[in-house]
């Protein structure tokens, strides 16, 4: 597994350094300017919750030119290894883009002041960039498995598209069920509903690409 | 005689039915070296897919030091080596990140044996492996292979596109590899030269198919091609024949018994044939 990790990491790091970059810049921009409209704060909070794992796919695409992919599993690993390393490394820049999103939050909250109306919003905030970073694992890795090289672009564009609709309808469903102004208890369970799924699907994804991995010639 | 790798009808169809292997049977003896020689698509890539698990077979047994290979099977693929025709490796990475990677892959992962290839061969540590050569590219690749003390070598197609030199330097390193008698090679290759070079056995792939497997030796110092009018090729015995082609003013039949074959046709020009004119007849002849 150290092996795999490595190889994804270096896959990564380009794109991650010119991502950080960008995001860096961001962050400065945001902080910069007043939050009373906390408009951009949110934008970047949810752009590092899911930037950093979606370049981290990206990277992931640079395989397929050559012959890597399939040396790898000519190495003393599992399929499965090769397929949990990649999740586990999208986990990994999910917990980078998370500590990003803090920073930036943190940086303006320091300079500005709390610019949300409800103590629980910065929490809402997380919770749907982190149910959208695992329902756009959920999606990518098994599609990944079933389409091939060829349709790998595709296959990314159409897990982030499917990420945040997923999350939109499940975020309308809640607020159809709890109604406006519900109590605080009600959005934290909410808030919890909304991360298991997102983890019960990024788990099922893991089991259902292993399983299909396992029978691809490769 | 003990085998490091053994396929016993070995089937594979792709859907689609555009190609199959049928019926492939063949070993790797330890301490030598077996070239697997055909024309482009005669199946060799997907023989060594089915071989490293990386293609599903439909049939057959392959058994690797004895035992079958599962996807399961790490330690044996510890022992093996591979390297590919082509981009072994990413592009972004260079000598050092890529040495990172295989210690994290390889418990017998020898960075002291890696780097000592990597002085043999001249090749830089830093650079990116996209900047690399094509030669360059098949060197770090044996460097990789051999650095973790592999028992099998498997290269697929390694030597292609090389110039003389770069393919006399790398069949050097199969000759040291081999000469412990506990490693082998499979060397799968177009390029009969160097299977003449090197090889001590030999297997002919058609169209998915196994169609001849001999010694070297006796490929170059038994096996003759006859050389006749099309009148004297209806003397020639059919059981003799391994294949035949005809040309324009003559007839090349090709014998497994070239002496057997000079006392029982005196009178008819035979020749030692070359791996590459053998592989023609088999290919492109008749068979009787």
């Amino acid at each position: 597994m150290t092996g795999l990790m490595r190889s994804n990491f270096y896959a990564a790091r380009a794109n991650e350094t010119l991502f950080a970059g960008v995001l860096c810049a961001l962050c400065a921009f945001v902080a910069a300017i007043d939050n009373d409209v906390p408009t951009p704060l949110i934008g970047f909070m949810l752009l590092s919750l899911v930037g950093f794992s979606f370049q981290a796919m990206a990277s992931l695409l640079r395989e397929c030119g050559g012959k890597w992919g399939r040396y790898k599993l000519t190495a003393p690993v599992r399929r499965r290894d090769v397929l949990r390393s990649q999740m586990i490394g999208q986990l990994i820049w999910l917990a980078v883009g998370a500590g990003a999103a803090a920073a930036g939050a943190g940086l303006s909250v320091l300079l500005h002041g709390n610019p949300f109306d409800l103590a629980t919003d910065p929490l809402m905030i997380y919770t749907v960039g982190i149910s959208v970073n695992l329902w756009m694992g959920a999606l990518f890795f098994p599609l990944y498995v079933m389409a091939g090289e060829e349709r790998s672009e595709a296959v990314l564009a159409v897990s982030l598209l499917g990420a945040i609709i997923v999350v939109m309808a499940l975020v309308s469903a809640i607020n159809a069920l709890i109604g406006p102004d519900a109590a605080v208890a009600v959005l934290l369970l909410s808030a919890g509903l909304l991360l298991v799924l997102a983890l019960a699907a990024f788990a099922a994804a893991y089991c259902l690409a292993a399983w299909l991995f396992l029978r691809k010639d490769c | 005689m003990a085998y490091n790798l053994e396929l016993s009808g070995v089937c594979k169809t792709y859907p689609g039915g555009h190609f199959s292997l049928n019926d492939v049977t063949f070993s790797v003896p330890k301490g030598t070296i077996v070239g697997l020689v055909g024309e482009n698509g005669a199946g060799k890539t997907t023989m060594i897919g089915c071989i490293l698990g990386t293609t599903r077979r439909d049939a057959g047994e392959i058994r690797i030091f004895g035992q079958e290979m599962t996807d399961a099977d790490t330690a044996l693929r510890e022992q093996i080596g591979v390297v590919y025709d082509g981009d072994n490796f990413p592009g972004h990475l260079c000598a050092g990140q890529l040495a990172d990677i295989m210690r994290g892959l390889y418990t017998s992962w020898d960075d002291a044996a890696f780097d000592a290839f990597l002085s043999r061969f001249s090749l830089p540590r830093e650079q990116k492996i996209k900047a690399y050569s094509r030669g360059m590219g098949m060197k770090l690749a044996l460097s990789a292979a051999l650095a973790h003390h592999p028992k099998l070598l498997i290269l697929d197609e390694a030597t292609g596109g090389l110039d003389p030199v770069m393919r006399e330097e790398l069949l050097d390193v199969f000759l040291e590899f081999v000469q412990d008698e506990e490693h082998s090679i499979l060397l799968s290759s177009h390029i009969t030269s160097d299977l003449e070079r090197v090889a001590d056995y030999i297997v002919f792939v058609h169209r998915g198919r196994v169609i001849l497997t001999a010694a070297k030796d006796e490929l170059r110092y038994n096996y003759a091609v006859l050389r006749c009018r099309k009148s004297d090729f209806a003397r020639i015995d059919a059981r003799d024949i391994l294949a035949y082609r005809e040309r324009d003013f003559q007839t090349d039949v090709l014998v497994a018994d070239g002496r057997a074959a000079g006392r029982k046709y005196g009178d008819i020009a035979a020749d030692h044939p070359s791996l590459d004119e053998i592989m023609l007849l088999l290919i492109k002849g008749e068979r009787a």
